[in-house]
Formats: C-alpha cells, structure tokens, sequence
C-alpha cells in the first residue's frame, strides 16, 4: 500500500488518532504510519510523546496509541494525513515508474517504570524503558537533579543489548546511585546520590535527539544516635607528636574530664588544665610526693597553722610529668564517671548516669573555706562538665522504607543538637519520706517551690526550649546551647563536622569525606552537660532542613525525608515542616556526683559505727551525691596509722608551750641559748611532750590532773578548759593530727572523706565539793567532757568527737557538708543565712540543741538550699527568687 | 497541789550599792515547807532570778542557768548539773553569783527578784530586794589572756573615788567568750600613787589544775612592792611585801611559773641608756636579784614575757626618723628585731600568740599611724604593716589605741581622741563611732577562735562599766550597744 500525505492537521481537544482518522476517511494506522513511521498500537504513543511533543503532564497512565486523547496544545510536529494512493488510467504495457519510498520507523524511547525512591550503594534503582529504532545511535543514561545545576551527576551510554528495540527493557548493568561528576559534593567515588539533591531524575537521551526522563528520589529515614568515642576520627593521639592530645584522650578515658576534642582550643585547655590537676589530686602517687616532699609543703600560703596542699600540685603537665604520663599510661586510678543502663543514645527508655567528683577543701579547715574560694569558685577552679561525644548516624530509606545506614548516601546534611529539661520523678520519696515525722516537710515544697519558679518564670534554653527542674544559669547551670554542645574535632582542632548555630541551635554538618570513617554519613558532637547534681538532660538530634542553610528551597528540603502514615500503610503522610520531620531523642542523662567515706580511724578501736552508714548516707543521696562508706578493712585502729613517737611529736608540736625561739632571728647557737636558760631559769627545761603516750582508747594520752581541793564544778570546768578551751588539747591537736593522719592515709587512697572518731580523755571521778565532810560527797563517777568538739579539717579529715551529744551520722554529715563548703546554719550571729533556709528548722548544718530545731521532729538533712548547694547551685544568684523565708 | 516553799532573799554581796564595775552576788533561802523533799532539777523545776528596773517595773533580766551558759560559752551545750535537794522542812541558802551570769549592771536601782518554778509550770516569787549601782571614775583597766590551760581573759580596772581612793576589781572572764566571769573580786583598797600589775603565767604543763586557778597581782609604791595572791577568786595568804631599793620603774607585767615563783623586771633610766633588773621571788618569799641589763638607747617602752624557761625583754631605741625594737635575753646583748620608720607609741608582746604588736606613729605626718605585728618565733619573716590615716578634725588627736589583726589578716583599730570619741576602724577601713563624750574608754581587742574568729572589742562607759562586744558588723554592733541592761 502506498499512500499519499495530502494535508497536515494538528488535532485538537478530545481527539484521537482514530477519530481524526475517521473524520479523513483512512484508517488511523495509516496516520500513524505515515506520521510516526509506525503503526504498531505498542509504539504509537511512544512516537506520538516524541514527535508531537505531548506534555509528560497530560500523558495517561495506560495509552494504547490510537486512543490517546490529544490536548490541542500539542507543540511539536503536526499529524499527516495520507490517503492511499492509487491512480487510474496506467497503459497497459507501458513502463511507468513511481517513485515512492519507504515510510521507516521513527526512534523513541519511553521510560515507563522506576523506584520511587531508593538506597543506593546499598540496592539498584530498577527502572524500565522502551526504546526503538536507536540500535545505531548513540544513547546515554544520565542522572540530573535541578538542585545540582547543569552537569550530569552520572552519565554513560546503553550498551548495544540495552539499545536493542524492546519493550520493559531494563539495563544490564545494574545502577546503584554511583556519580561521575567531578565537580559538586557529589564527586567522588564512594560518593552516591543523596536525599539533599532529590528529586532526580534519570534520563535517556539519544544524542542529538529525543530523550526521555524520569523523577526518582532517595530519601531520609531516619537518625541513630550511638556514643561516639573522643576524637571525631577515633583515634588515640600519638604521645611523641601530640602530647597534649594524648593527655587530653587518656584523662577522658580515666573519667577526669580532660577536655573535649573541640576547634574550641581555649576551652579544651581549660578543661585539660583542671582535670590534671584534679587527676594529680586524686592520685595516690603524687598523694605521696605532696606530703612528703618538704619543698611542697613549704609553699603553702595562707595560713601557717594550715597545711595546704592541694595549690602545691599544680595544672602544668610538665609538673612530674614522667610520672603523670606514667600513671596515665598504665590507666591507674580509673575512677567511675558514666554508667549506661542499656543503651541510652539510642532508646529513649534507656538511662545513663554522669558522675562529676565532689570538690572538698583541700586547702582550709571548714571554718576557713571561704579563703581559698567559696564553693562555687572552687567548683568553677577545679571541677569539668561532663564529656560525651555523640555521634548522629543518619540513614536512608531502602525501597522498602527501611532505614538503612549508608555513609556515602547522606550528603552533607546538617544536624541540629538541643537538650530537652525532664521533669525530676520520684520527689516525694526523695525530700519526704526520709523525713521521722509528718512535721518535717520543709524540704520538699521547697525544691518543689524552686522548680515552680523556673517554669513559671519560663527559664528557657536558648532556643526556646522550656526548662523544667535544671539548674539556671544564674544559678551557675547551663542555659545556652552553645555552652552545652561543642564541636567533635580531631586532636589537632578540625573538624569534618563544622558547627554553625542556626535559628538558636548548634548544627553540624555530616562527614562526606570517606577517609575518615566514623565521621562518614554521619555527624558528631561533644555535649558537655551541666556539673550540677541532679541536672538531666535528653538529647535531641534532628535533621536540621533549615532550606536556607543548605541552600535549596524550603519546599524541596521539606520532602527529602516521607514518610508514610501510619494510620494508612503505604499512604505517604502529609509533609512535615522543618526539624520535626526528623528527629530523635536519647534517653534521660542524670548528673550526680561522688565523694566516698574512704577511712575511719578507731580511737577507741572497738565502735565499727555500722548502723550509721545508711542514715549518713541518705543525706547526700537527696542531693544526687553518692557515697560509698568504709568496709570493715577501711576501719583501723589509731595505733595502724601512728606511732608513740609520731603521737608524742604532734603534742610537742602542738600543745607544747610556745617558746619565744629567737634563735632562728638572731643566729643564736643552741649552746648560748642553754647558757641563758640555766642562768636565769634554772632546771626549767622540760621534755613535756614525753609525758604524753598514745593511748588506744584516748587522744589526751596521759591522766588527767587530780581534783585537789577544787569544787566539782570548778575541776569539770578546768578539765572541759584542758581539753576543749581555746588553747585546749582537742583543738590544738585537731587539725595537725588530721593532717598527720591524711598524710598516711592519702598514698593508700588519694582522695574522699576521712574520719578520726575520737574519746576525748579517760573518765574520771568528780567530787562535788572536797572541803565537806566525806559522807557528804556526791561523787560522779566516769564524768567525761560535757564539751566536745568534732571538726571539718583540712583535705576532707573529720575530727569526730565521740563525745558529740548528737548522732554519729549527723555529726559525719555535718562536718563533710563544711568539707564541701556548706556553713553553719542557726549556731551563731554572723552565720549566713541567706545560704540557709530559714523555714527549715532541721537543717542538719545547725547545732543539736539550737532553739530553732523543732522539739520531737529533729531529724536532720541538709535544707533546701544546702541540698542546691551541694549540688552546685549558686542560691544567691539574684535573678531568681528562692522560696520565701529562704 | 504545787510544792510549798518559802523565799527569800538573805544576802546581797558586796553590798546593795555597788558600782558598775562589780557584779553581786545574791543568796537566797529556801524553805522547803513541806514533809517531802524537795528537788531542784534545773529542769521542770527552777529557781531563778528576774532583774527588774525599779522605775518601770520591767523586766529587764531573765537570770538562769540557760542565761549563764550563753554568756560562758560560745556554742550550746548540755550541762549535766546534779540536782540540789532540800530536805523535808529544811531550808538551804543558795548563792548566786551574778557575775557567772551578765556583765555588771549598768548605772541603775533594780529590784532583785527571786523565782521559783514549781514543776507543774506555776511560778512562784519571793520579795525583791533592791540592788543600788553607782557611776565610777575608772582610771586604769588592764586586760590579759591568763594562760592556755584555764585559758581564762582577766579583766582589772581599777576606779578612783572623789576622796583618791582607788578600788580595783579583777574579773575572771570566761573562756572562749569574754562575757560573763568565773570569778569576780573586789582587791583591797589602794592608795592614789599605787601601781598594780599582774604576774602573766609562763608555763604549760599541768600536774594539778591547782595553778591554774592562782593569779598573782604585784602592788608597787614607793620602792615597795606587795605581792597578791589569789586562789580561787578569793586573796590567799597575807600579802608578802618587799622593799626594793632605788629599783626604779616596775615594767608593766610580772611572770609567774606554775611553782608559784615570781620574775619581775623594773628599769631605770641612766642617760640614754635603761637599766633593766629582773628579780626572783621564790616560795619562800625572798627576792633574789637575778641579772641587770643595760639598754642602750632604749628609752621607749619595754615589754617582757616569760615562756616557761625564759624571761624575754623587747625594748625601744628612737631615733631620728625611726624606731627600733631589739630583743634582749641574758647577757647576749641586744639583737636588732625590727626597725620602722616612725615614733613607737605602743609595744604589746602576746605570749600565746607569739606575735609582737607595735603601733608607730609617722613623725612627720603624725596623722598617720603603722601598725606592725611580727613573729616573735621568727624575727625574719617579714612582718605585716598596715597603716591609717586619721585626721585630726574626725578623730581628733590620739588618746588610746588598740589594734588586733585577726585570723583573716583583718586590721581592727579601736581609738579614742582627744575629741572624747571612741572609733572603731574595721578591715574594711570604715569608722564606726561607738562612743562619744567620755574621755577615756580603756579599749581592748581580744581575739576570736579558730571556730568563730570575729574578734572582741572591750571599753568601758562611765554608766554602764566594762563590757565586751563581738565584732560582728554595724547591725550587731547597734544591737549590742542597745542593750537594755
């Protein structure tokens, strides 16, 4: 059959290739054929796409060519319309020629299947096409994303079985995302397409000629949060070349908080100076040359009577640096500071724990802590926050919408941080039920009334997020998010994770460099929480799609992550905006902190104070500090820590009579000096001291002086003076005999509470009055001090008077708490009490017998503002209202 | 049925007109008036007294147990007291020494009430008596830490009559808490050329308590020196006395051992040289001359000390534009302590402290004033010197000065002037007016503890005695000086 165009037409709305075929008379195969080089129903529309150049939107799920329903704005070629050609009147015989040609194929290719989204790397894209008549041409498989510009994210051309005319053809060799590019933070070759760049699209193109293409995407699934270790690139620095770093990693892994691997060089070495110096403190090994060498001790300051020591060890590695690097080398003196319950990071149920040292003053006995700093600049002196890299591992969503982890199919994508306040559970338990009697129950309206008011003054994290219960920061917490997140660095300070602070948070970009690996698709941060017992945190990491951030429309970003409605499976739900679309949360980190009872030393050797233990322990637990307490092997006798000599050296030391020693003023020799003193004073040298003697049972080790003719009252008056007067022996052998029992004690075990539980003298009997007759003598039998003095030394040592009318455990209590820098509460005028709650009368920083302690009530704890205290809270910031009356 | 006693006041000692510089001491019977004894626990049942201002019939005064207790000792504590029983239809004098209670009363008639607080709570009092006190011309108060053991402050001041007759009272203070006293004891009368002086102890060991509750006194007049015993708060023994021939000067103080053995030191000017001699007086009561030193240069003042081997001399050499301060034991010559620009005008050594306390006063600017303290153990280290400026218009020209510096490294001033003001110049170095319109005031400092390191400010006021405050800020120093009694 020959036919014959004979005119053109462009169709118009509604029509069909049959219908205009109709209204002319032919047979729409016959159009086709002639206008499309085809008439087979299978290709028709395929050619038609091409040539008439049918909008892809106007296309039709199923067309079957001659049915397709034109829009009539079709831009391309028109239709042809032929008739058959025949012509009448040929002679017969006659040889005519007619030239007419053969109407050949037209090409055309139709992509007509692929993934709607996909993995790469992880799976192919699958994808089908139909193609025709391009067997000799040259034809390419291209991905293009208009988010990428104009190159070709990958490019290469069909192979001639690919190019092979065909319906539902798929391409031999298989497409995995891969990219060819080379320039674009695509290019590279373990790089694959992203979610960021998406939708893309995958085109068929014959060169010089038609195309086809089709929109796929990749798309986010989700972020897994995992601890991360404490340098972004996992690796412990090398000691020879990066001293610092080395130190920094080892101090870290020791739980001293010796810094984070941050850009942040200023912080980092502050945190490395305090936790040297706090490892050097709480290290036996250097415990022993602080108390041994005299070249320390003689620089303490301050004081005389004062044995300081602590300033004498100091931040600069190079201070005994071989044995710091040795002691760090051989891990010694690991002490605990995080305890994950499960897992955390990534189960939101899931706990974890912090633990921070308690600071004790070191330097000063209790009454004198506010010389070398209150707690609060001690704290900031000497104590880190917690470090804990978290690493963001994002993931891509498979073509089953499983999260898959794909490090060279995330992209650069940034990941916003923020921590959420949890509310404090279990409160009445805490602050009340420890409580002997219904009537004391300050406590816990008081923490309740503190929380109150941050919720109600709306104290805010600084991007707006609610605080709950966490310490302010005019209370000395943390509030700004850029002091809670850092960047996660290498040793030397760069980062593959860049930190900006985007609309209040800090974000951080994911690592696209595939040489360092744990950085690789994903991204890394160093949270360092507050140091403040009883602070909890959640962390928040989110797919930050701040469009301008990144750089692309907020409508584009808002769909690199789907997801499908759970109420209807395989529904995509509707798109949501920004961060919410992609987050996750850890589980609740709890900050408390530690101080251990590490010694008791018996004087007398026969009390174990046991049944104390608890009681003691209980307050401090209210304020989230744990203590363990001494075993039975960490209850000695006086006489396994001193010697008879050692004992008798600190009475000549101490209770000795002050001599007005000229000599060392004046170059006097020993011999002149004796000269003088026999001449003017006969015999009068004494070896006072020696008449002392360490008595296990006592610490006034000799007997008392004989009643004589004074009255009973006057002799208990005299004894009380002799042991508890200004100059008595009690106070003058306190804080030295402390300090002697920490300098043995302190090499076994560097740091935590010290206690000498103390009899003060051996009991004696008192007569009323001598000058009556004998039968009118009242006799007191075993009177022993009605004084007594326990004390809060220096380095964490109580002075514990057994004779103290109160509880063991309070006592303990009340000394460690001056230990950590807590003052008296009700004892005497010039006590502060605005650190105090004054509603409180059960503060366990008063005196047993103080007019305030409620009668029948008296249980003690620390008071609400101790309790913050410990915790590290400044209760005199003056922008928050502590409840009234405190 | 409340127990039936009977109350009444027997005795007030040393009399009912007193001045206000003693304290009284007050007996009372009881009668138990029933066949049942009777037994004062101290606790639900009390016998006490209320002090009462005669005029208004307040009560100013609470005088008990809980009220001694707070005087006597810095912290609280529990005294377990041994109940006093009165047997059926008996009775008991009781007496109460007022100055183990409260300060001296102020200028004032009182009503002297006796209480009895039966155990079922129901109060019972017994007829008042009426307590006199009378203003007083002091003319010397001497304050000293008497020693380490019975670590007692002393308090001696000595009032001077219109007819020139001295009276001197010594006060025990108690220990850590200069408020109220153990003892309280009048001293025998004095004539008006009398010097006194106590012997300071310089010993520590303790075989029996027995020294320490001994004070000694030295009497001086005319080359003649009386020796006061005291045991107990009460004179023991007949006073020893002595004749010392052109001895010259007694130094302000005396040393006593714990054997009861006295040292004392007087000195003779001889051109610009002093003459300082130091004597023994044995047990048996003879003086024994023990060495003499010639100080050269030093002619101002001169303080000594013992420790329990040594008696220590620290003497004062001007010069021009300074002074120095030399320290001189036997015959090892003088040794060059310290040497500042300035006039001395004061020279304390604290024993137990080991510090020596020198007050210098710029010769050229006389405005300003040096306070120096120093190590008496080690003359090399440094001493600390902190200075003030007064001007003359404020404080007037100087009277009396005092200063401490105290645990914290604080400097406490306390000056009179010739403006008849009493200043007090805190670490801070804000003034603060105490007192105005007396002459003198007898200021001391007294030292604080480790426990509560605030120091003591002692002065006497012409109608209210001599009365110790505990620094404590402007608020506590109002509150303290508002005290109603």
């Amino acid at each position: 059959m020959l036919l014959k165009e004979i005119s053109t037409y462009k169709p118009i709305k509604d029509e069909t290739l049959k219908t205009i075929a109709t209204d002319n008379g032919v047979t729409w195969q016959q159009i086709a054929l002639i206008s499309l080089g085809t008439e087979d129903p299978k290709e028709v529309y395929d050619t038609l796409r091409h040539y008439l150049k049918i909008d892809p939107k106007n296309e039709k799920p199923v067309c079957l060519g001659a049915d397709f329903e034109f829009e009539g704005d079709e831009a391309g070629e028109d239709l042809k319309i032929p008739k058959v050609w025949s012509q009448d009147g040929f002679q017969h015989e006659t040889r005519h020629s007619i030239r007419a040609r053969v109407i050949e194929p037209r090409p055309y290719i139709r992509i007509t299947r692929i993934d709607d989204h996909f993995a790469p790397q992880h799976e192919k894209l699958d994808f089908s096409f139909r193609i025709g008549h391009l067997e000799n041409k040259k034809v390419s498989l291209k991905i293009k994303s208009e988010h990428y510009g104009v190159d070709d994210i990958y490019t290469r051309e069909l192979l001639a079985a690919e190019k092979k005319t065909g319906s539902d053809k798929e391409v031999t060799e298989e497409y995995k995302g891969e990219t060819t590019v080379e320039t674009g933070l695509l290019a590279g070759e373990k790089l694959y397409l992203n979610p960021l760049y998406s939708p893309y699209k995958l085109i068929i193109e014959e060169e010089g000629g038609i195309s086809d293409e089709i929109e796929f995407k990749v798309l986010y699934a989700e972020i897994e949060l995992e601890q991360a270790k404490w340098s972004v690139d996992d690796k412990e620095p090398d000691k020879a070349s990066d001293l610092t770093g080395w130190l920094r990693w080892q101090l870290n892994e020791l739980g001293y908080f010796g810094g984070p691997f941050t850009s942040n060089a200023i912080l980092a070495g502050e945190y490395l100076n305090r936790a040297i110096k706090m490892y050097k403190a709480s290290d036996t090994e250097f415990q022993k040359i602080q108390y041994n060498d005299k070249a320390l001790t003689t620089q303490i300051g301050g004081y005389p009577d004062n044995d300081s020591i602590y300033d004498d060890l100091d931040e600069d590695p190079a201070q005994f640096r071989n044995l710091l690097e040795k002691r760090l080398r051989k891990s010694k003196n690991k002490r605990k500071f995080i305890k994950l319950e499960s897992d955390p990071f990534s189960a939101e149920g899931d706990k974890g724990t912090f633990w921070v040292q308690q600071v004790l003053t070191q330097k000063d006995s209790q009454f004198f802590a506010v010389e070398s700093g209150t707690k609060l600049t001690q704290d900031a002196a000497r104590l880190n926050c917690p470090i804990q890299p978290i690493r963001a591992k994002i993931k891509v969503k498979d073509k089953t919408d499983v999260a898959q982890e794909i490090p060279g199919a995330v992209g650069q994508v940034s990941v916003g941080w923020r921590v959420e306040d949890p509310a404090e559970t279990g409160m009445n338990n805490r602050y009340q039920a420890l409580a002997v009697s219904a009537n004391d129950n300050q406590r816990l309206p008081y923490i309740q009334a503190v929380q109150n008011f941050i919720t109600t003054e709306a104290f805010e994290y600084s991007d707006g997020t609610a605080m709950v219960k966490n310490c302010p920061e005019c209370c000395t917490g943390k509030q700004n998010l850029e002091e809670l997140f850092y960047d996660h660095a290498k040793s030397d300070g760069t980062s593959p994770h860049p930190m900006a602070v985007r609309n209040g948070l800090p974000c951080t970009l994911a690592g696209i460099d595939p040489d360092i690996t744990k950085s690789f698709g994903t991204s890394s941060i160093n949270f360092l929480p507050s140091n403040k017992a009883g602070d909890s945190f959640r962390v928040i990491a989110d797919l930050d799609f701040d469009a301008t951030a990144l750089g692309f429309t907020a409508d584009h970003i808002k769909e690199l992550k789907q997801d499908n409605d759970a109420n209807a499976p395989g529904v995509v739900a509707p798109l949501k905006e920004g961060r919410d679309s992609c987050k996750v949360k850890t589980g609740i980190f709890t900050i408390r902190r530690t101080i251990d009872f590490v010694r008791i030393v018996k004087w007398p050797p026969d009390d174990a104070y046991e049944g104390e233990m608890p009681r003691l322990k209980l307050n401090f637990e209210q304020c989230y500090i744990d203590m363990e307490t001494p075993g039975n092997d960490e209850k000695v006798s006086v006489k396994k820590v001193m010697s008879n000599k050692e004992y008798q050296k600190l009475v000549r030391d101490n209770f000795a009579p002050s001599v007005v020693d000229i000599k060392a003023g004046a170059g006097i020799t020993d011999d002149q000096t004796n000269a003088f003193v026999d001449a003017v004073l006969p015999g009068k040298k004494k070896l006072f001291w020696r008449k002392f003697n360490l008595k296990e049972n006592y610490l006034y080790g000799r007997d008392l002086p004989p009643q004589g003719d004074l009255t009973g009252d006057e002799y208990k008056a005299a004894i009380n003076s002799l042991l508890y007067g200004d100059s008595g022996f009690v106070g003058a052998m306190a804080e030295k005999t402390s300090y002697f029992v920490a300098t043995k004690i302190r090499p076994k075990v560097a740091t935590g509470h010290i206690s000498i539980a103390f009899k003060s003298h051996k009991p004696v009997t008192v007569i009323d009055d001598p000058s009556l007759a004998k039968p009118a003598q009242v006799k007191e039998q075993d009177y022993v001090c009605s004084n007594f003095s326990s004390m809060g030394n220096a380095d964490g040592v109580v002075f514990y008077d057994l004779g103290d009318i109160d509880r063991h455990a309070y006592v303990t209590a009340h000394e460690f708490g001056h230990h950590q820098f807590l003052y008296h509460h009700f004892v005497d005028a010039t006590d502060d009490e605005t650190l105090h709650d004054t509603n409180d009368d059960n503060c366990i920083m008063s005196y047993t017998g103080a007019a305030t302690r409620v009668e029948g009530v008296f249980d003690p704890l620390f008071c609400g503002k101790c309790n913050l205290r410990l915790r590290g809270w400044n209760v005199s910031a003056p922008h928050i209202n502590f409840p009234a009356g405190s | 049925m409340p127990h039936k006693i009977e109350l009444k006041t027997v005795k007030i000692s040393p009399g009912a007109k007193i001045d206000c510089f003693t304290s009284a001491c007050i007996s009372i019977e009881v009668c138990n008036l029933e066949p049942e004894p009777l037994v004062l626990d101290g606790e639900l049942t009390q016998l006490y007294f209320e002090v009462i201002d005669a005029a208004s019939g307040t009560v100013l005064l609470k005088v008990d147990e809980q009220l001694r207790l707070s005087m006597l000792y810095l912290r609280n504590i529990q005294q377990r007291k041994p109940p006093i029983i009165i047997n059926a239809n008996a009775s008991r004098v009781l007496t109460f020494d007022l100055a183990k209670y409260y300060y001296p009363f102020k200028v004032g008639t009182y009503k002297i009430q006796p209480c009895f607080q039966h155990p079922d709570g129901e109060l019972q009092r017994g007829k008042f008596s009426v307590l006199e006190v009378s203003s007083t011309k002091l003319i010397q108060a001497r304050c000293w830490f008497e020693n380490p053991i019975f670590g007692n402050q002393n308090l001696l001041t000595i009032a001077e009559s219109d007819a020139n007759v001295k009276s001197a009272n010594l006060r025990w203070l108690g220990t850590s808490h200069p408020l109220a006293s153990f003892y309280n004891m009048q001293l025998p009368e004095l004539s008006a050329k009398t010097s006194i002086i106590p012997a300071l102890p310089a010993f520590w060991d303790v075989e029996d308590f027995s020294p320490a509750f001994q004070r000694t006194l030295l009497i001086y007049e005319d080359s003649q020196l009386t020796i006061l015993k005291i045991y107990r708060g009460k004179l023991v023994e007949k006073p020893k006395v002595f004749n010392l021939d052109q001895a010259g000067e007694l130094l302000g103080s005396a040393i006593r051992n714990e054997q009861g053995d006295i040292y004392f030191c007087t000195r003779s000017l001889r051109g610009s040289e002093s003459v300082v001699c130091g004597y023994h007086v044995n047990t048996l009561g003879d003086v024994e001359f023990l060495f003499s030193r010639n100080l050269k240069g030093a002619q101002g003042p001169i303080a000594i000390c013992g420790s329990h081997d040594a008696i220590h001399i620290y003497s004062a050499e001007p010069e021009l534009t300074r002074t120095s301060i030399s320290y001189t034991g036997s015959d090892l010559g003088s040794l060059l302590l310290i040497k500042n620009k300035g006039k001395l005008i004061k020279l304390k050594v604290d024993l137990f402290q080991n510090r020596i306390n020198a007050v210098f006063e710029d010769i050229d600017k006389p405005r300003i004033l040096w306070f120096l303290q120093t190590d008496a153990n080690n003359v090399q280290k440094k001493p600390q010197i902190q200075a003030l400026s007064f001007s003359t218009e404020q404080y007037g020209k100087l009277v009396e000065i005092e200063f401490l510096i105290d645990l914290k490294q604080g400097l406490h001033v306390l000056r009179t002037g010739n403006n008849s003001n009493l200043d007090y110049i805190g670490p801070d170095k804000k003034t603060l007016r105490l007192c105005q319109n007396e002459s003198r005031y007898f200021p001391c400092l007294l030292a604080g503890n480790k426990e509560n390191p605030l120091p003591f400010a002692g002065f006497a006021r012409r109608n209210e005695g001599y009365r110790f405050h505990r620094i404590g800020g402007l608020n506590q120093w109002k509150q303290f000086l508002n005290q109603v009694i």
